[in-house]
């Protein structure tokens, strides 16, 4: 067995398992925003009704579309759709604490695991 | 070391999946919708409104769970699973998961018209699917092949075009 240091391998196993998951261009927060607002202007969607209430289309998060049922998603229109759809695109911010945090908790809870 | 180095690939492999749960959702959601917004025949308007996936596609599951929800139509909708085109009964929506994309020229050549074969990857409009789902800049969206559509006599309303990335003449 070679003598490589084992925190580099660690990461380096990190960064290969999310290399695929990394969307090929990562856009500006700006640009997110903007883009949004010009196909919400398009659909011409303002609010939708769930069984949470009305809900204002621009201040969904992914969060609320990942909560929301079938019986909410079911009835609304497909442009309507495509919009919360769009809302579930995955930050590379999001991403990395998908891959680190458990990752963190697995090595904290096994102080020895090494 | 190895065993380590194992260990933190394989349980970093397990965290994507979760990611994921609900861009089979919402898949699921779109080829609802296509049924909803396609014109069908009238000679296929009555009995079961038939989705048949081919291959193992989580999508069955949620696809499954639309059906006890809601209707195509006054159609119920059903759902079922081939593991080859070969195996396909009668159906009007055809979804080919990734997987099983290599089987798209037969779909095409089985059903000639009267059924939407919808599929899941790149290029495959190009290659005839009448609808093709695909990931654009992060986000899901949808190709409709407008020959794909011609060939399988069908008809779509305005929107499904509006929304989609339209190929074909």
């Amino acid at each position: 067995m070679t003598n490589i240091p084992e925190y580099p391998t660690m990461i380096l196993a990190l960064l290969l398992a999310a290399l695929p998951a990394l969307p090929q261009e990562t856009p500006e927060p700006a640009a997110v925003v903007e883009e949004t607002a010009q196909d919400e202007e398009l659909y011409g969607v303002d609010t939708i009704e769930t069984s949470l209430g009305k809900l204002a289309v621009t201040n969904l998060t992914r969060s609320d579309v990942m909560n929301m049922t079938y019986d909410d998603l079911i009835s609304l229109p497909f442009e309507v759709l495509m919009l919360l759809a769009d809302k579930l695109e995955i930050s590379v911010e999001e991403l990395w604490r998908s891959y680190v945090a458990p990752a963190h908790r697995f090595m904290a809870e096994r102080p020895n695991w090494r | 070391m190895l065993r380590r180095f194992l260990l933190v690939s394989a349980f970093l492999a397990a965290v994507p999946p979760l990611l994921r749960a609900e861009d089979y959702k919402f898949t699921a959601l779109f080829v609802m919708n296509f049924a909803k917004y396609v014109d069908w025949p009238a000679e296929v308007a009555s009995g079961d409104f038939v989705i048949t996936v081919v291959g193992n596609d989580p999508i069955i599951d949620e696809l499954k769970t639309i059906a006890e929800k809601t209707t195509i139509g006054a159609q119920k909708l059903v759902i079922r699973k081939a593991e080859s085109v070969d195996q396909i009964e009668p159906s009007r929506i055809v979804y080919i998961s990734p997987g099983k994309s290599a089987q798209l020229s037969n779909a095409l050549a089985k059903f000639a018209s009267g059924v939407l074969v919808v599929t899941n990857g790149k290029g495959l409009a190009e290659q005839g699917a009448a609808i093709n789902l695909v990931e654009i800049d992060g986000k899901q969206r949808y190709e409709i092949n407008t020959d794909g559509f011609k060939k399988s006599g069908l008809g779509a309303k305005p929107v499904l075009f509006k929304l989609g990335k339209v190929l074909g003449s």
